[in-house]
C-alpha cells in the first residue's frame, strides 16, 4: 500500500468508525486532544484498522501513537511488514 | 410489609465467581452491594446438580494454584471465603491422564516431574520439553496478577498475549506427537493452537501443574461461602432476577430494569452477564460503529456436549483422583481445528464427581466434548423442556459417537444410564450467546490489549467475568477482582495479596 491509500484507508476507518467529521482529519490532528477520542477508543481504532486494512498491528508500538501522522506511519510500517 | 431496596452504591449482573468475587471486594470495603442473577440459583458455572441421587458438576471440576501460598489459594483466603473442606488435591503422580491412540503421557505436579514424564515418553526430544515447560513457567510469572506484584515485566506479557502457542511449538520441536501432546490443554480455554496468545496457554497450563484440586462437593459450596461473606457485609443476592435492560441518560446508566418489572439504580454497574448481551442493553444508538464492528466480529467458543452417566463398577483407572483426556488423533494437525468442531469428536474429558470419596458399585462420571453450535442452532427457539423429538436424536447420537470414543480406551466401561447438555443448555441455564462454554472465543485479537472491558464507553458500566480476561474458574476471579479495582484501585488490592503470599510463605 502506499502513503496515499494508507492516508485514504485510515481516514475512512475514522469517519465510519468513529464518526469523526472529515475536516478534521490532519496529519497533525492529535487522537486525544483534537479528534477527542480516548483509551477505550483507541483500542477500538487499532482492532478496527486491523480488520479493515488486514494488518497486524503491534500493539506495544500503537500505545505510544499521539497523532494521526504517526497512524499513518505506523499502518504503513505494518503494511510493507506483510508485503515481505 | 418490606419493600424490596432497589438503590445501592454497586450492582452486579449475574452471580458467577467473577461477579461474587467483585462483590465480596467491594462490600469488604464498605460498599453497598446488590447481585441481580436470572437464574434460580446462584454461582454461574459453578452450579451443580442431581441426578439419579448423584450430584454433578456443570463448569467446576479442578483449579489449579490451589495449595497453600499459591495464586488462587492466597486469593480464595484473601476474600474470605477458602476452606480446606471444600477441595480435595489430585494424583500429584498424574492428576491428568492425556490418552493417545498409540499413547498416554501423564501430567505431574511440579514442572519438573511433569518434564521427566513426558521425556520418559519421548527421550529424543528431552530439550524441546524442557524449553516447552520453563518458557510456560517463565511467562506465567510475569503476569501481575498471577503472582501479585505490582512491579512486572509489561513487555513479556505483551510479546506472549501477541504469540500463536503453535508458532512456538513448530519451532521447537518437528515431532507431531509431542505437539499433539502441548497443544492438549487448549481444550482448557477452547481456542486452537493457532490463535491463542501463548500467555495464556502458559497460565492455564502453570497453574495447574503447580498443584491441580478438585472440588470434593462440586462448586456449590464454593459459591454458598461466598453469599456468606457477602451477607455478613450487608450485601443481597436476588435470584431469578433477570436483567433485560438499561436506561442511559447522558452517558451513564441510570436504571437497571428487570424481567420481573423491577427497576433498579446504583452509582455502579457492574456487568457479568456476556458483553454482547450488556452492550445489548446499552443500546446500539449509544455505541459507535467501529465498537459495533468489533462486537459482531469477535467470535464465541464452541459449546462443549456434556453427558452425566451412571456407571457400574468402573475401571479402577478412573477412581483415582485424576482426569482422563481421551483422544481420537495424535496428529497436531488435527489439534490445530479441534476447538472449531465440524463432525468428528476428537477428545473428550472425562472425571469421576466423586473425588477422593470411596468406591461404591455405582459411580457418577462427567463427560465433556466440544461439539458444534451450528447442530443445534435450529432449536434456539424451542423452549427447554418441550424440545422437539429431532433435537433428542441429535443429542443421542452425539453422546453414543462421544462414548464409543470413551470405549475405545476404556472397553469395559458399563454405562447403566446417562443424560445429556448440549449448548442449547448453556444459553437456557447461563445466559451464554451461541451456546459458547467459554464466553468469547479468546484468541489474540479478542485478549490482550484488545479484550473488551472493564471499562465501557458508558461511565458507570463496567464489565466482569471470563470473556474480558480469561476462561477458568481462577482467571474469571482475578477478572473480578480486576473490575473491583477500577472502581476502589488495583494496586492496594495486588499489594494486600502480596501481603497474604509472603505470610504464608513464612
Ligand atoms: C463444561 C465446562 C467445564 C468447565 N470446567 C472447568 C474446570 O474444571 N475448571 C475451571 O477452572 N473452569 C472450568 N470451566 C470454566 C469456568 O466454569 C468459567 O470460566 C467460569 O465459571 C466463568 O465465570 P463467570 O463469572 O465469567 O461467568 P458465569 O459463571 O457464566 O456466570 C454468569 C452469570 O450471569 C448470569 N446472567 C447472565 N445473563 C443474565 C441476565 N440477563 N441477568 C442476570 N443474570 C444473568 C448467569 O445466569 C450466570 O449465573 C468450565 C466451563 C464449562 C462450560
Amino acid at each position: 500500500m502506499n502513503r496515499e491509500s494508507i492516508v485514504t484507508a485510515v481516514n475512512e476507518s475514522l469517519v465510519d468508525g468513529f464518526e469523526i467529521p472529515p475536516e478534521k482529519l490532519t496529519p497533525n490532528a492529535t487522537l486525544f486532544e483534537d479528534l477527542e477520542l480516548d483509551s477505550l477508543d483507541a483500542v477500538d481504532m487499532m482492532v478496527y484498522l486491523e480488520e479493515k486494512l488486514s494488518i497486524k498491528v503491534d500493539a506495544n508500538e500503537f500505545k505510544d501513537v499521539r497523532s494521526l501522522e504517526q497512524v499513518y506511519d505506523l499502518v504503513q510500517k505494518m503494511s510493507s511488514n506483510l508485503e515481505h | 410489609m418490606t419493600t424490596l431496596k432497589t438503590s445501592w452504591d454497586v450492582l452486579i449482573i449475574g452471580s458467577g465467581i467473577s461477579s461474587l468475587t467483585a462483590a465480596t471486594v467491594l462490600a469488604r470495603q464498605g460498599k453497598s452491594v446488590c447481585i441481580l442473577e436470572k437464574y434460580r440459583k446462584p454461582g454461574g458455572y459453578m452450579h451443580c446438580f442431581n441426578r439419579y441421587g448423584h450430584r454433578f458438576d456443570t463448569g467446576a471440576h479442578y483449579v489449579g494454584a490451589a495449595s497453600p501460598g499459591q495464586p488462587f489459594h492466597n486469593l480464595l483466603t484473601y476474600l474470605g471465603v477458602y476452606d480446606d473442606s471444600m477441595f480435595v488435591e489430585l494424583d500429584r503422580d498424574g492428576f491428568d491422564v492425556m490418552a493417545f491412540p498409540s499413547f498416554e503421557v501423564k501430567f505431574k505436579t511440579g514442572v519438573e516431574n511433569t518434564i521427566q514424564s513426558l521425556t520418559e515418553i519421548f527421550p529424543d526430544e528431552k530439550e524441546a520439553i524442557h524449553k516447552y515447560f520453563h518458557l510456560i513457567h517463565d511467562v506465567a510469572a510475569a503476569f501481575p496478577t498471577y503472582e501479585f506484584d505490582d512491579q512486572f515485566d509489561s513487555s513479556t506479557v505483551m510479546e506472549y498475549m501477541e504469540t500463536p502457542l503453535s508458532d512456538i511449538v513448530e519451532k521447537l520441536t518437528e515431532n507431531k506427537k509431542l505437539r499433539a501432546v502441548f497443544y492438549s490443554y487448549c481444550s482448557l480455554h477452547g481456542v486452537n493452537p493457532g490463535d491463542v496468545g501463548f500467555g495464556l496457554h502458559a497460565l492455564v497450563t502453570d497453574s495447574l501443574l503447580q498443584s491441580a484440586w478438585g472440588f470434593k462437593d462440586g462448586g456449590d459450596p464454593l459459591t454458598q461461602k461466598f453469599l456468606g461473606v457477602l451477607k455478613s457485609y450487608g450485601a443481597e443476592i436476588h435470584l431469578s432476577t433477570e436483567v433485560t435492560g438499561f436506561e442511559i441518560e447522558n452517558g451513564l446508566v441510570k436504571t437497571v430494569q428487570t424481567k420481573n418489572e423491577q427497576q433498579y439504580t446504583a452509582e455502579w454497574i457492574i456487568s457479568g452477564a456476556h458483553p454482547k448481551a450488556t452492550f445489548s442493553w446499552v443500546g446500539d444508538g449509544n455505541l459507535k460503529p467501529a465498537l459495533k464492528n468489533r462486537l459482531s466480529s469477535i467470535k464465541e467458543s464452541c459449546g462443549i456436549f456434556g453427558i452425566y452417566a451412571i456407571c457400574e463398577n468402573p475401571p479402577h483407572e478412573l477412581l483415582k483422583k485424576n482426569n482422563f483426556y481421551v483422544f481420537d488423533s495424535e496428529d497436531d494437525e488435527d489439534f490445530k481445528s479441534a476447538l472449531s468442531p465440524k463432525d468428528n469428536i476428537l477428545g473428550a474429558y472425562i472425571s469421576c464427581t466423586n473425588r477422593g470419596q470411596t468406591a461404591k458399585t455405582t459411580t457418577p462420571l462427567t463427560i465433556h466434548a466440544p461439539v458444534n453450535f451450528k447442530k443445534f442452532e435450529c432449536f434456539t427457539e424451542t423452549e427447554i423442556f418441550k424440545r422437539p423429538q429431532e433435537y433428542y436424536d441429535l443429542k443421542n447420537e452425539i453422546a453414543l459417537n462421544i462414548l464409543s470414543l470413551v470405549k475405545k480406551r476404556f472397553p469395559s466401561l458399563n454405562i447403566l444410564k446417562f443424560e445429556t447438555s448440549s449448548p442449547l443448555s448453556n444459553i437456557h441455564y447461563n445466559g451464554s450467546i451461541e451456546g459458547s462454554s467459554y464466553g468469547i472465543y479468546h484468541s489474540i485479537s479478542a485478549t490482550g490489549v484488545r479484550a473488551l472491558g472493564p471499562r465501557t464507553r458508558i461511565r458507570n458500566l463496567l464489565l466482569t467475568g471470563q470473556s474480558t480476561l480469561f476462561p477458568g474458574l481462577f482467571p474469571s476471579a482475578i477478572s473480578g477482582l480486576r473490575t473491583a479495582g477500577n472502581i476502589i484501585g488495583i494496586k492496594p488490592l495486588i499489594r494486600e495479596l502480596k501481603n497474604i503470599k509472603t505470610k504464608s510463605q513464612v
